[in-house]
């Protein structure tokens, strides 16, 4: 009984502490979004490949089990953070011990908490797809019901993971906070592999889209779950094996292996457990005493600390800012491919600006990614924004270095989109120096306007900025690049040779010369109307 | 001088002390007075935390001044004409009841709020015509203490120091002082703001106002949440202090403190703000009517 009264406490909490978390209805509506299409894509890719391979005796079950285990895996990750939190992390990780319940009773409660969530992610995961599998290979009806069955036993496999996972992660977690370089050189390797990972799945994708080829995808042939490297693909592969052919030897292996990771995951993770939360600290402690030379430098050093020590830590950000440039190349020159064969490439010769006006949105955007989310160092100021009016430097001095760090992040992932798609051709020279000039005026104007948003948001008392705010970046370089575009297609046919480098000139020098007065505009009102605006605002707000 | 009158509608006891303060020309003690009158606050008994008396013999010199101060909050009158007044070596006491708008007349005086009239000088100069000057004057802890959660109690040390120019070892040295005299613990200052108690949090707080040496301290609520030995040691500190040449100004419900310490007490009542006469023997109870 107190078991489940404890399962039930932990549940509620971890409930409440979503519900505390700031999400608007558009966060919610985007996130919801995002996953239906992501999940969409891979049902389409599944499909696609499916109907192609089904003749091949147990390939789309190899299929299948790969899908299943990249679920495994995110599942598996998933429960480990969030047993490291339960464990190590939460407020509440001590709480039990003042309680009349004995250390039984509490690991079984947290083991039962962490299988019921894992389990709905995992319902939420695979079913789409094992009734994808039931559809496209045309499976008898009992696979629908088995299909039901599956999340239930994946789940423990999944949490006997996240407990082997969970000791290791929290380590790294400890290793990582203590120093901002190691963080930093993390957030970089998560963002190389993620956007080599992205890229591997849209080059997949557009091969798929494009033409169908899918004897180079994956050498998707020795994936069969008979033969192939997909009957490897473990605990998955023992449950697939079982449901679509009824090998019930397997769930022996299955059942082996599960408490097997089971075993060795709670003699690491609960013994940790025990005495971490038995232990207190003791020895001389050293204060870490590290003063900036002058007060320019401490406001620097704060806003370094606000952004990188909030939310998320370094490596978010810095995963943000290393991986996009990649994911920009990625998208450009998927872009390019299917623009260039096929009844698409006739795209490009109507519109003649339109690689360059592409290529220039992508850039600006993933760049504008950037800067509205590392542009909230207002909201980070204390309530009432008091220490900012109390130091001894004026508003003025404090905004723009509010200003300048973003613009350093931003500038940076801008300068490496720029120089990636420049190194791999993928824009020419004369194209590079326009939309660098383009770029670093908008960039400008971009961190210019989200820090009057910021401060908007900041004296409103709002956590997020408004929908409207947040899209103001990306909206700008879509309309702009897509006037350029459209507006290229009225260029005569025989003026392409000579007279088009001076209508791409004069084209690429507008939109420069907008972002430019942007860029002016958005400065003027910031540093003539911010202070007073911000000091204003945040005084009403106090009364 | 204050140029308030007692208001009607306070008591016989209280409307005495306030004539007893009003009639006293120099508000800041000095040798002469000291040795005439009573030691301030050393009639009063009871207390175990002993009176430190001012030992300050330097020039009589005004520190901080709010004259003539009125402040509304739509049709609501929260300060009419409120004028008060620290010397150098003065350690003053402002107190009321909750609502009175104490920490509203404070936050006012900093530019942290507006207000309607009124003047307010920091070490001489005029807050609302140089803004920074006077700032750089300042040391201040709000009543609920406020630092970034995501910096450690030495960073943000380290980071008022370098954002009011001190030197390094200097900066080094006076945080070791005072977090030893308000026994915060090297573990505590290594520790995420947001992840220390309210008692560490006030603590760091209070050691970074007065850090950087400011004319002028104001405290809001400096006692709330410390523990005995660091109570003891805020007394100390700010004793000293006072007694170098600065002015300081305690914002308080805090008793003990206003009779261990203070040398001029100002209490807010009834949207004005009246001295009280610390010397009177019968002060204590007059404080006590204000809890």
């Amino acid at each position: 009984m107190e078991t489940l009264i404890l399962a039930r406490g932990e549940l509620r909490n971890w409930r409440e502490r979503s519900r505390l978390r700031p999400h608007s209805f558009s966060s919610n509506l985007m996130n919801i979004l995002i996953g239906v299409i992501l999940m969409g894509i891979f049902i389409f890719i599944f499909v696609k490949i499916g109907l192609e391979v089904s003749s091949y005796r147990g390939v789309i079950e190899g299929l299948l089990a790969l899908y299943l285990f990249i679920f495994f895996a995110v599942c598996s990750l998933v429960s480990a953070v969030q047993l490291r939190h339960s464990l190590f992390e939460s407020r509440m990780a001590k709480a039990p011990f003042t309680w009349p319940v004995n250390k039984a009773q509490i690991i079984v409660s947290k083991s039962l908490v962490s299988l019921i969530k894992t389990f709905l992610f995992s319902v939420v995961l695979s079913l789409p797809i094992w009734i994808t599998y039931g559809i496209v290979a045309h499976s008898p009806w009992y696979i629908y019901f088995l299909a039901i069955l599956y999340p239930f036993l994946i789940s423990v496999a999944e949490v006997a993971v996240g407990f082997l996972l969970c000791v290791p992660i929290q380590g790294v977690n400890l290793l990582l906070r203590k120093n901002i370089v190691l963080q930093i050189v993390f957030g970089c390797a998560c963002a190389l592999i993620l956007a080599f990972l992205y890229g591997e799945v849209l080059d997949v994708f557009v091969k798929v889209i494009v033409n169908g080829d899918l004897n180079g995808v994956l050498q998707i042939y020795e994936l069969s779950i008979d033969n192939g490297w997909g009957r490897f693909l473990y605990p998955v592969a023992f449950l697939v094996q079982l449901f679509t052919r009824g090998t019930w030897a397997n769930i022996g292996f299955f059942f082996a292996m599960v408490l097997g990771l089971f075993g060795v995951g709670s003699l690491l993770a609960w013994p940790t457990y025990f005495r971490i939360v038995a232990q207190g600290k003791a020895g001389e402690i050293k204060v870490n005493w590290r003063m900036p030379k002058s007060p320019k430098g401490a406001l620097l050093s704060k806003e370094l600390s606000l952004m990188f020590r909030g939310r998320g830590g370094a490596s978010g950000l810095v995963t943000l800012v290393v991986s996009l440039p990649i994911v920009c190349y990625f998208v450009v020159a998927s872009m390019n491919y299917v623009f260039s064969i096929g009844n698409l490439k006739f795209v490009p010769v109507f519109f003649p600006m339109f690689t360059a006006g592409f290529t220039g949105m992508m850039i600006l955007m993933t760049a504008a990614s950037v800067c509205t989310c590392s542009m909230d160092t207002i909201r980070r100021e204390g309530p009432k924004l008091c220490l900012m009016k109390l130091a001894p430097v004026s508003m003025e001095e404090q905004l723009a270095i509010k200003g300048l760090v973003p613009l350093a992040l931003t500038a940076l992932s801008f300068a490496c989109s720029m120089v990636v798609l420049g190194v791999t051709s993928l824009v020419d020279w004369t194209d590079f120096g326009w939309l660098l000039a383009e770029g670093l005026a908008f960039l400008v104007a971009a961190v210019f306007f989200e820090l009057i948003a910021d401060a908007r948001a900041k004296v409103k008392g709002k956590k997020n900025e408004t929908l409207w705010e947040s899209l103001m970046p990306f909206i700008f370089p879509v309309i702009i690049y897509g006037i350029t575009i459209v507006t290229s297609a009225f260029l005569p046919k025989y003026i392409q040779n000579y007279s088009y480098q001076v209508f791409r000139n004069i084209n690429h020098l507008i939109m420069f010369v907008i972002f430019a007065a942007l860029a002016v505009g958005a400065g003027v009102f910031t540093f003539k109307r911010g202070p007073a605006f911000l000091e204003a605002q945040a005084a009403k707000v106090e009364e | 001088m204050n140029k308030n009158h007692p208001d009607p509608r306070l008591n016989l006891r209280l409307r005495a002390a306030i004539s007893a303060a009003q009639s006293r020309v120099n508000p800041a003690p000095t040798a002469e007075t000291e040795a005439a009158s009573p030691a301030p606050v050393a009639s009063i008994a009871g207390s175990d935390l002993g009176v430190l008396r001012s030992t300050y013999k330097g020039p009589k010199k005004l520190l901080f001044s709010v004259s003539h101060m009125n402040k509304r909050y739509g049709k609501t009158v929260a300060l009419d004409d409120v004028s008060l007044e620290v010397y150098a070596g003065q350690i003053c006491a402002l107190i009321g009841k909750n609502g009175a708008g104490k920490s509203t007349l404070v936050e006012s005086a900093l530019g942290l709020k507006p207000f309607d009239a009124g003047t307010v000088t920091i070490g001489g100069v005029n807050v609302q015509e140089s803004p920074r000057k006077a700032k750089a004057l300042l040391g201040y802890s709000p009543s609920e203490p406020l630092a970034y959660d995501s910096m450690t109690g030495a960073e943000y040390m380290a980071y008022i120091a370098a954002l009011w120019g001190m030197d390094e070892s200097v900066a080094r040295t006076k945080a070791q002082q005072l977090t030893e005299a308000l026994a915060l613990p090297n573990a505590m200052l290594n520790k995420p703001f947001a992840l220390c108690s309210h008692g560490t949090q006030q603590k760091v707080c209070i050691a970074a106002s007065i850090l950087h040496d400011p004319a002028v301290l104001i405290l809001d609520e400096p006692t709330v949440g410390l523990d005995i030995i660091a109570y003891r040691g805020l007394l100390k500190i700010l004793r000293s202090y006072a007694d170098q040449g600065h002015a300081v100004l305690i914002v308080t419900h805090d008793m003990e403190l206003v009779r261990a310490c203070s040398d001029a007490i100002y209490m807010l009542r009834g949207e004005k703000v009246f001295p009280l006469d610390p010397n009177r023997e019968d002060i204590a109870t007059i404080l006590e009517e204000t809890r």
